[in-house]
């Protein structure tokens, strides 16, 4: 097999070798951080709505601003969808850093640890999306046909934040300041993206520039299928999805190249 | 007979510093006289032929377990080469173990991570918890667990696969004595199913009766390469030990 072949095609035969293993660690670690509290599976999603409802008043009461009829469900949605990137994002320095046991004393492989780390938060993601869906019912949204556009927002979120984390977890072990950055960078991201504004707000000679934050096109794209049940703008999304395909791939490799650096640092 | 690992002149090298990464670290890593490292292995060269069990020994410190995590390819040489040509499992006492889980699911978790699968293990889940002796405390988080019931589980779980190539870091010695010995022959088990195996200890015994040949470190330094019993001898000799003491007394071959 050519290395070009072996580049794109060796994720997923990992992933094909440790299912099991990967899908038990899965049960494992929701365990560990899920169940031993009082309100175990509630935090799953208690977090980011609390953040949301908060947004709401916030967004009501003192800017004024609105999204109109569907205000509320349009700021829980955004946050909702907007935490599952974060979380991920923000966590992916510490990713091989909590598995430092594993990587110092023994040759497991690495790849089970960095799939079941985003499968954690795709799972997750998964309930907050049962919460988006109750929503929008109670909302009294009309769902159209654009709906069945969900699972290819979901490929391509989890293309893009899988692209980022591969690409990030090495640098924590590395240089641990890069915490902190990617905190702040997080932080800022929020305020630049359309969360709790609607992107027209933003002043059209910024818009460019403004585009090239990847949840700039995919918050619109949600909401236009979930709320506005208007078709999303495929070809940026096209765009999204083609930068981020071969950094997951490049990610990846680039981990598993790394591995006898990590000792020294961990 | 083929050598499935060689190695040649090898030496690791590791900053007196934090490891932390930073900046300033770094700067004197790379750019500061050799005050800031020391050498954890020097010159090791050793080969290990298919189907052979060696031993390591030598004082905590010595270098051990750094030799094994380079056969492991988990830290690349500062110097010289190694060869593996063999898949390794490195197994150290402590590490896969998640404290939240129970026993039984430590058993699955572990077993998993070496190759096997569910079902396999399932299969085999009633003869790995008889051997481990914790039949009545399996289903328990492992946070309650003594650390000779962790060696017992680990141990367990590391020789109840069948490896290519097994590098042991100090399993031999947990548990009580009873277990010790069944731990010895399950080892040589082990060791026959597969292409043989590396296991760094500080039960002599098992080394002069099991194994073939042993590496002795010192300092990081390869102080012997070779029969294991004229290795062991040595050792003994070095660290003020009689033979005729040893003879008399097996456990006194347990440094530990």
């Amino acid at each position: 097999m050519s290395d070009i072949t072996k580049f794109f095609t060796t994720p997923f035969e990992e992933f094909f070798r440790y299912r099991e293993l990967i899908f038990y660690q899965l049960k494992g670690e929701f365990k560990r951080k899920h169940f031993g509290k009082i309100l175990g599976p509630a935090w799953w999603i208690g977090e980011p709505l609390a953040l949301g409802i908060m947004f709401v008043f916030i967004t009501s009461f003192l800017f004024k601003e609105n999204f109109g009829e569907y205000h509320t469900i349009t700021i829980i949605t955004g946050v909702l969808i907007w935490h599952w990137f974060s979380r991920s994002v923000a966590g992916s320095p510490n990713l091989l850093l909590g598995f430092r046991k594993e990587l110092a004393m023994t040759n497991f492989p690495i790849y089970p640890l960095i799939f079941t780390s985003i499968l954690n938060q795709l799972m997750v993601f998964g309930f907050s999306l049962i919460i988006i869906f109750v929503g929008l019912l109670i909302s009294g949204v009309t769902l159209t046909p654009y709906v069945l556009y969900v699972p290819i927002l979901v490929i391509i979120q989890l293309t893009m934040i899988t692209a980022i984390v591969t690409n990030i977890a090495k640098f924590g072990i590395f240089v641990r300041d890069i915490t902190q950055v990617i905190t702040v960078i997080v932080g800022i991201m929020f305020f630049i993206s359309p969360i709790i504004y609607e992107k027209f707000l933003v002043p059209i000679e910024y818009r460019f520039w403004y585009d090239l934050n990847p949840l700039a096109i995919l918050l619109p794209a949600w909401r236009d299928v979930l709320i506005n049940g208007v078709q999303p703008d495929l070809i940026k999304l096209g765009i999204l999805f083609v930068i981020f395909l071969p950094l997951v791939f490049y990610g990846f490799r680039s981990l598993i190249k790394s591995r006898a650096e990590y000792y020294r640092r961990l | 007979m083929e050598n499935i690992i060689s190695c040649n002149n090898v030496g690791i090298k590791f900053s007196k510093t934090t490891p932390t990464p930073t900046l300033a670290g770094w700067l004197n890593y790379k750019f500061s006289d050799n005050d800031s490292y020391f050498w954890a292995l020097r010159n090791i060269s050793f080969t290990v032929q298919k189907g052979e069990l060696v031993g390591m020994i030598g004082k905590n410190g010595a270098g051990k377990s750094t030799l094994l995590r380079v056969v492991a390819e988990i830290i690349s040489p500062d110097e010289g080469q190694i060869s593996v040509k063999t898949k390794t499992n490195l197994l150290a006492r402590g590490v896969g173990v998640r404290d939240h889980l129970s026993g039984r699911e430590n058993i699955i978790l572990g077993s998993l991570y070496l190759g096997k699968s569910l079902d396999e293990i399932n299969k085999n889940m009633n003869s790995m918890v008889e051997f481990s002796e914790l039949e009545e405390h399996i289903d328990r988080p492992v946070r309650y667990y003594s650390s000779g019931m962790v060696s017992k589980l680990l141990f367990t779980i590391a020789t109840s696969i069948n490896p290519e190539f097994l590098l042991l870091d100090e399993l031999l010695s947990g548990g009580d004595l009873g277990f010790r010995e069944k731990a010895k022959n399950r080892m040589l088990e082990v060791v026959n199913r597969s292409k043989g195996g590396l296991v760094a200890t500080h039960n002599l015994q098992f080394v002069k009766e099991s194994c073939s040949k042993v590496i002795y470190l010192d300092k990081g330094e390869m102080r012997f390469f070779g029969n294991a019993e004229e290795g062991v001898e040595m050792y003994l000799e070095e660290i003020g030990m009689s033979r005729k003491k040893s003879e008399n007394n097996e456990i006194a071959l347990e440094e530990d």
